[in-house]
């Protein structure tokens, strides 16, 4: 009697097809079940590759390796540190955000961030002279990908500027981020007026030390946990931080009211977390960053482990090729202006907080996040279609991280270079928007498309490294 | 508690899932489901807040330190082992997860194949796109978990072998690439003939091969539950017969499967050992059936099948057979068939031109003569003026997929030919073109029908 394995045996099979519909056509009217997948051909050129990295030995483990990885990473905060100290930075160097670029190459919301940073260390008097400084060269700049950190908007991060330390166990990693200074005028989205150096300030002196402090008597602060509560209560992740943001502050609260200050300074603090409904954002942001770190240099892996904007060009970073940049040119973001403001006011997309879509949140856990559809249209059904098409391109549902309306699916986590070229679905982005002039802050919040040729050069990279192996 | 119900040999487990957030809704709802199994005592699963932990102290348990963000798991049974009741646990916490619901009309979610297969489950992916971007779509196949059947042609043998290299270790048969002829729990996909579901599963490098061998089953009666075509390179030594392996294991393990016939074609010797190996640590027993001779092998596999092969139907020609006076002209649409009738021909040592009209030669642009005849028409219209032609042999295929009337299209052009003419007709008794119908206008025609190439060569080799 041989033995009686079901799963094997296929009886009254379901089929997916996809090509010449005459033939699926053929088996409906056998009365078989039968699903067309709406294959178009990929782009001239990309055929290749796709079949090269499709049929690479390497790539299915590599992949499932990878955004395992990437699931499994549970980051926590565990301090607040300077950025002198735990990234190396002199004063005159600054971290910002997107692939590498030039002052010359800079947009105005960046140059005008980083004149507030020269004029927050004291390099400085004025802005002229900021200005004058950035010209001649006098400064270096490196992305906050290369050390570890991440930055939203501008993305800068100065020598004296507090860091969130954000530590993941699993994986013996730690990464960085800047605390968020709220909304409106703030350096990040390119401001330097005065108003925003002083909070800066206050910042450092007050609001850092006191975190630290908090964070120090409640422990680790485990911030997935935190995602999956507020991912059930409104918020994507990236575009909303509401709830996440006022779950944090209530947990926090009883360690930050202990702290040795004065009631009057403690009392600011709260206000300052209340008023910033983004407040959790510096800590979510790193620690999406240390978890698609996990899913790093595993060859053949097609899978993207970073997504960031510096204001002029949109990159991408591949697991399986290393902290190499696919670049092209950053797009302008559509969306909703502040009063005042229209469409000729908007900067190319801009900042690191990609890193949020690169986790399968944010633009990819849009579902849940009914309160701001009209950035996708205004509907919650479009809501759910843009996270729907992101299960397209990703490579798994993370059971951490679950989406209420959709019958707690996990998010859709892991994106595939080689879906996105064959299937031509771009990732979902949720963003801020900043103004083209330096000075000018933020001028409102909407979606934006990644150039589709990031994800090209990416898939020939890996799939050119699967001839070198 | 449990004491005073007495139970003795109750075993309970505890533990703290780090950062695994749930609902409190569905923890709720997930106990309820828990303390309805009646070998489960106790159940709590809830984030281990300090409400809830105290609550499972109070109810005996002792909980490790941990932190509100971990989710708390605590029951007590009386089974050997925790195991099913953790599986439980398992399956309702991931129970939402992943699941969408088929949707029909516009509403359609999926747009990739990858995607397609996962949200509605699909065995089978049936892939007929471009050959260049045929092996993609099989690979996102493969990692779906579906078995790739690869209609498209033109696929590299690198790409082929690669495929067939992921597949493998997950159970999963690469049928193709230029996989024809398919039937999967009786349904054909493809060139396929209508047959009845029964105890013989087919392994065929050849499409109208294989085909052959259906319609001449369905004349002995006897049922074929699954044909796994190969894709004609997968027996060469090129790629070692990998989907042949994973096919003939697979219908081994189908116990409704009682005698595999292997329709070998191109079998490399290396791949002949390995598969011999394969064969021989099987319970199910393998026919081979040559190319070289198909009506013979299918009856070797008729009678392993307890069965036999019947006496074949032919159909007559009105007018009397003349004499072949010279040299035998075969026009095939099915490649196999062309070189059975090769063999067998050379085999008598019959002059024979024997063309396939189905290779890639003929059909850059155009479509296979299974579906459209119009090249056959032109070449059989130049035969009927050639009276240095002393026979003609063509084949005719029915089934799913091929033309809808062959029959009535053929019928004009053999009047004309003075020469004998012999059809081979590949068909069973519920094709869709209904072949004794289509043989009758053939013979009416003044055609010789057979059921079998191999006897329909033998008749047009005779002088």
């Amino acid at each position: 009697m041989k033995a009686h394995k079901e799963s094997r045996l296929l009886r009254e099979p379901t089929i997916a097809a996809a090509g010449v519909r005459l033939l699926s056509d053929a088996l409906r009217t056998q009365g078989i079940a039968v699903v067309d997948a709406s294959w178009e051909p990929s782009p001239e050129g990309t055929a290749l590759p796709l079949s090269q990295v499709a049929t690479d030995p390497r790539r299915l483990e590599a992949n499932a390796r990878a955004v395992q990885a990437m699931i499994e990473s549970k980051p926590e905060v565990v301090g607040v540190t300077t950025a002198g100290e735990a990234l190396g930075l002199e004063p005159r160097q600054f971290l910002h955000s997107g692939p590498p670029l030039t002052w010359e190459e800079a947009s105005g919301p960046l140059r005008g961030a980083l004149v507030g940073a020269l004029l927050l260390e004291g390099e400085v008097e004025n802005p002229t002279d900021a200005w004058e400084m950035c010209e001649r060269d006098r400064i270096e700049l490196f992305p906050c990908h290369s050390r570890s950190a991440v930055g939203p908007m501008a993305g800068v991060i100065s020598a004296s500027m507090p860091v969130y330390e954000i530590r993941d166990e699993v994986n013996n990693h730690v990464t960085y981020s800047n605390l968020n200074e709220g909304l409106g005028k703030v350096l990040r989205m390119g401001s330097y007026s005065n108003e925003v150096i002083k909070r800066l300030r206050w910042m450092k002196t007050n609001l850092a030390p006191i975190l630290d402090d908090a964070f120090k008597r409640h422990g680790p602060f485990d911030v997935r946990a935190l995602l999956a509560q507020s991912l059930q209560m409104g918020d994507e992740g990236h575009n909303r931080n509401r709830a996440g943001s006022a779950l944090f502050l209530r947990e926090m609260a009883a360690h930050i009211a202990q702290c040795n200050y004065a009631n009057s300074e403690i009392a600011q603090v709260f206000e300052f977390i209340d008023g910033n409904e983004h407040f959790i954002l510096n800590m979510v942001m790193p620690a999406a960053k240390a978890a698609a770190d996990a899913a790093r240099d595993i060859p053949g892996s097609t899978m993207v482990v970073a997504m960031a904007r510096n204001g002029t060009e949109f990159g991408i970073q591949v697991s399986g090729a290393g902290d190499r940049w696919f670049t092209g040119r950053a797009n302008t973001p559509s969306g909703i202006l502040f009063p005042g403001f229209s469409e000729a006011d908007i900067n190319p997309d801009i900042g690191d907080s990609t890193i949020m879509e690169t986790y399968g949140i944010g633009g990819f856990a849009m579902a849940c996040a009914p309160a701001i559809v009209r950035f996708v249209g205004g509907s919650a059904e479009l809501a759910h279609q843009k996270t729907r098409q992101m299960y397209e391109i990703t490579l798994a549902e993370n059971p951490y991280l679950q989406i209420p309306s959709m019958d707690f699916r996990g998010t859709p986590t892991g994106i595939d270079v080689a879906k996105v070229v064959s299937t031509q679905i771009l990732p979902a982005i949720n963003t801020g928007m900043a103004g083209k002039e330096a000075g000018t802050g933020q001028v409102g919040a909407g979606l934006v498309q990644p150039p589709m040729s990031c994800f090209e050069q990416a898939l020939v990279a890996v799939a050119k490294s699967g001839f070198e192996k | 508690m449990l004491q005073t119900q007495g139970r003795i040999d109750v075993i309970q487990h505890v533990e703290l899932r780090e950062g695994l957030y749930r609902d409190s809704v569905m923890l709720m709802l997930l106990s309820k489901v828990l303390s309805e199994d009646s070998k489960i005592y106790q159940p709590i699963v809830a984030m281990a807040t300090t409400l809830n932990v105290e609550l499972a102290q109070s109810a005996g348990y002792e909980i490790p330190d941990g932190s509100n963000t971990d989710l708390l798991i605590a029951f007590r049974t009386d089974e050997d082992s925790p195991h099913r009741c953790l599986q439980l646990v398992e399956n309702l916490l991931n129970e939402s997860g992943g699941r969408v619901e088929p949707r029909e009309g516009t509403n359609r979610t999926a747009t990739s194949l990858g995607r397609t297969i996962k949200d509605y489950r699909a065995e089978v992916a049936l892939i007929s796109v471009p050959g260049e971007h045929a092996a993609y779509q099989a690979a996102e196949a493969i990692e779906a978990g579906a078995h790739p059947l690869i209609f498209s042609d033109n696929v590299s043998i690198e790409s082929e072998l690669n495929l067939k290299k992921l597949a493998e270790p997950l159970g999963l048969i690469v049928m193709g690439p230029d996989c024809g002829t398919v039937i999967l729990d009786g349904v054909g996909l493809g060139f396929a003939n209508v047959t009845a579901v029964g105890p013989i599963g087919l392994v065929s490098a050849s499409g109208t091969g294989a085909q052959q061998v259906l319609a001449l089953c369905d004349q002995a009666a006897i049922g074929v539950r699954h044909v796994l075509g190969l894709g004609g390179r997968d027996l060469t030594d090129d790629i070692g017969g990998i989907s042949a392996r994973t096919a003939l294991s697979f219908l081994d393990e189908d116990p409704t499967i009682e005698v595999i016939g292997l329709i070998a074609k191109q079998l490399g010797p290396v791949t002949e050992k390995s598969l011999e190996r394969v064969i021989s640590n099987m319970t199910t027993p393998v026919v081979r059936i040559p190319t070289e001779d198909l009506t013979s092998g299918t009856a070797g596999l008729l009678t392993a099948a307890r069965s036999e092969l019947p006496e074949l139907p032919v159909w007559k020609p009105t007018r009397e057979r003349q004499k072949r006076t010279g040299r035998l002209v075969g026009l095939f649409s099915g490649g196999t068939l062309a070189l059975e009738s090769k063999c067998i021909a050379d085999a008598a040592g019959c002059e024979a031109e024997i063309v396939d009209l189905g290779a890639d030669e003929y059909t850059i642009g155009r479509p296979h003569p299974m579906i459209d005849n119009t090249l056959r028409l032109e070449r059989l219209d130049e035969v009927a003026k050639d009276k240095s032609i002393g026979a003609v042999l063509i084949d005719v295929v029915l089934g799913h997929g091929a033309a809808a009337d062959p029959a009535t299209e053929l019928e004009s052009v053999i009047r004309k030919i003075q020469a004998p003419v012999f059809v081979s007709l590949i068909g069973t008794r519920n094709d869709p073109q209904d072949r004794d119908k289509q043989a009758t206008t053939l013979a009416q025609a003044g055609a010789e029908v057979f059921l079998s190439n191999a006897r329909a060569t033998q008749a047009a080799v005779i002088q």
